[in-house]
């Protein structure tokens, strides 16, 4: 069995995540505070992917990228990125997938945290940055969990997107779910089985886990008055 | 001298709420804010802290100004030298007692300071306590205590005691004249309990609909309910109730109303707006502490 589709699965997964923790803090921060006019429209935005089919997302991105299109040929003979059918076209797409399922734990994490905690900080001295730092993250720390478990889980099952954007070249774009896809196109039942079961087991602990480590820690947080 | 005259605008309807607040507070002193839900008290802490931004106006303590809307200064909450006790509890639910104080410091908390406010809010034995571990009283106590760490010009205490019970509010008011006289911030308590004010306030900012409408001594401004000398003044009778066989009369004696109750057969033809003068005969005082 080549295992190759499995292991790009989880590079696709970590790098997302990573990226997503990066972008989805301050922007879950931002939304949790801020009482702009436009943040509905920003909310609006980070949750289409729950909605939209993914192919939908695909098409945008194959359509944004293509070298046809301006910024495609910027990036391409600019910058000499090219995001079709590429690993990092596939990061690209992953990160706005699954944009709600970091930004909406960590959102609504921050939002069910004591009022006042975070004026209680500023007026002790401590800048926004300090306090997020210090007072606010490590208060949701179950959320953050939740959000980073939710997040690689939805992309290792990612399959619309990833087939739009990156298709299906062996190594560098096909991930496990355009695997199994592929292995019943060809009638290789055996070998879909395969990729499927694996998939399936390693969701279904990597859910549990969530389960029970949340648990765990609810219970801890409770006693620390959270 | 604390001195400020700020205005804001809350919300931007027709029916909401416009805070006009003007005064010259003295320093170093407990000044206790004092009005009905509404008048706009906690709004009035928010502006001097800094968490809300005026409209207009300007915020002087010590000759140190902190907000001027004229020339377009507005000092940050983090740089105003305010500690600020809300009404809900705001310890950090991640942080020990100890480090709740520790965090306050600037840098690092000067070990003898951390000992010396332990000490005080008698917290030494619960340092390494997580804040869901500890009572209500207690959580205030700590908060209290971390609003001193950057021994504040400012204190501001918004309603601390509202949601404890009457034994841990006695308590704690203790506990915040005892802060008080160590480290002497100009204190500002919102409050709309009289007997709480009376007691822990030299000065009195009374407020009504985003207005200050008086400021005094909480004698000049509440009334001395001692001196009313029921043998030798007369009054006017306001209001007559009957319950259990006892008459309740409610008197008006100076600017004090007061209410005693009476055996319901004495006082037969009694009416409302009647003089009545009460000797030592028919009215005794006893003191029984219960």
């Amino acid at each position: 069995m080549n295992y190759a589709p499995i292991i790009l699965s989880f590079q696709l997964a970590f790098v997302t995540t990573l990226c997503l923790l990066i972008i989805g803090i301050p922007l879950a921060y931002w939304l949790s505070e801020s009482r702009s006019p436009i943040k509905p429209i920003l909310e609006t935005i980070v949750s289409l992917p729950l909605v939209l089919p993914p192919t939908v997302i695909g098409f945008y991105l194959l359509l944004v990228f293509s070298p046809n299109s301006g910024i495609g040929y910027f990036l391409k003979n600019t910058l000499g990125i090219d995001f079709i059918f590429s690993f990092s076209g596939l990061v690209i797409g992953s990160i706005i997938y699954s944009l709600p399922f970091m930004v909406h734990p960590i959102q609504a994490g921050l939002r069910n945290l004591p009022e006042n905690i975070s004026e209680a900080a500023y007026v002790l001295g401590k800048s926004r940055w300090t306090t997020l730092r210090r007072v606010l993250l490590p208060n949701i720390k179950p959320a953050l969990f939740t959000g980073v478990v939710l997040s690689f889980a939805h992309t290792v099952g990612e399959f619309g997107v990833v087939l739009m954007i990156g298709g299906n070249i062996p190594g560098q774009t096909r991930v496990a779910s355009i695997a199994i896809y592929d292995q019943v196109e060809a009638l290789n039942y055996g070998a879909a089985h395969q990729y499927a079961l694996i998939l399936l087991i390693i969701s279904f602990v990597v859910l549990l886990l969530v389960y029970v480590i949340n648990g765990h820690y609810f219970k801890k947080m409770g006693r620390a008055g959270i | 001298m604390l001195e400020f005259d700020l205005t804001k605008q809350f919300g931007k309807r027709r029916t909401d709420f416009l805070l006009e607040v003007k005064a010259q507070l003295p320093t170093g002193k407990i000044i206790g804010i004092f009005g009905p839900s509404g008048a706009g008290k906690s709004s009035l802490l928010r502006l001097l802290s800094g968490l809300e931004k005026p409209d207009k106006g300007y915020l002087k303590i010590n000759g140190e100004v902190w907000t001027d809307t004229t020339q377009r200064f507005f000092l940050k909450p983090q740089k105003r030298a305010v500690g600020y006790l809300f009404q809900a509890y705001s310890l950090f639910p991640n942080m020990t007692v100890a480090e709740n104080l520790a965090f306050a410091a600037e840098k690092k908390i000067d070990l003898t300071q951390l000992e010396e406010l332990l000490t005080v809010i008698q917290m030494t034995d619960k340092r390494d306590q997580y804040p869901g571990s500890l009572s209500g009283g207690e959580q205030q106590r700590v908060a209290l205590a971390r609003a001193l760490v950057r021994r504040p010009a400012l204190l501001l205490l918004d309603e601390p005691l509202t949601a404890l019970d009457e034994a841990i509010r006695s308590s704690l008011q203790t506990y915040i004249l005892a802060l008080h006289e160590r480290f002497q911030p100009t204190t500002l308590l919102v409050s709309h309990n009289r007997t709480e004010l009376a007691k822990l306030c030299d000065w009195i900012l009374e407020m009504k609909d985003g207005k200050v409408t008086a400021t005094g001594t909480p004698d000049s401004l509440f009334g001395d309910t001692e001196t009313i000398d029921f043998t030798a003044d007369s009054f006017r009778v306001l209001t007559l109730t009957r319950n259990n066989g006892k008459l309740i009369v409610e008197l008006v004696a100076g600017k004090q109303k007061v209410k005693i109750a009476l055996n319901n057969s004495s006082w037969p033809n009694l009416k409302s707006g009647d003089q009545i003068k009460l000797t030592d005969t028919a009215f005794t005082l006893l003191n029984h502490k219960i």
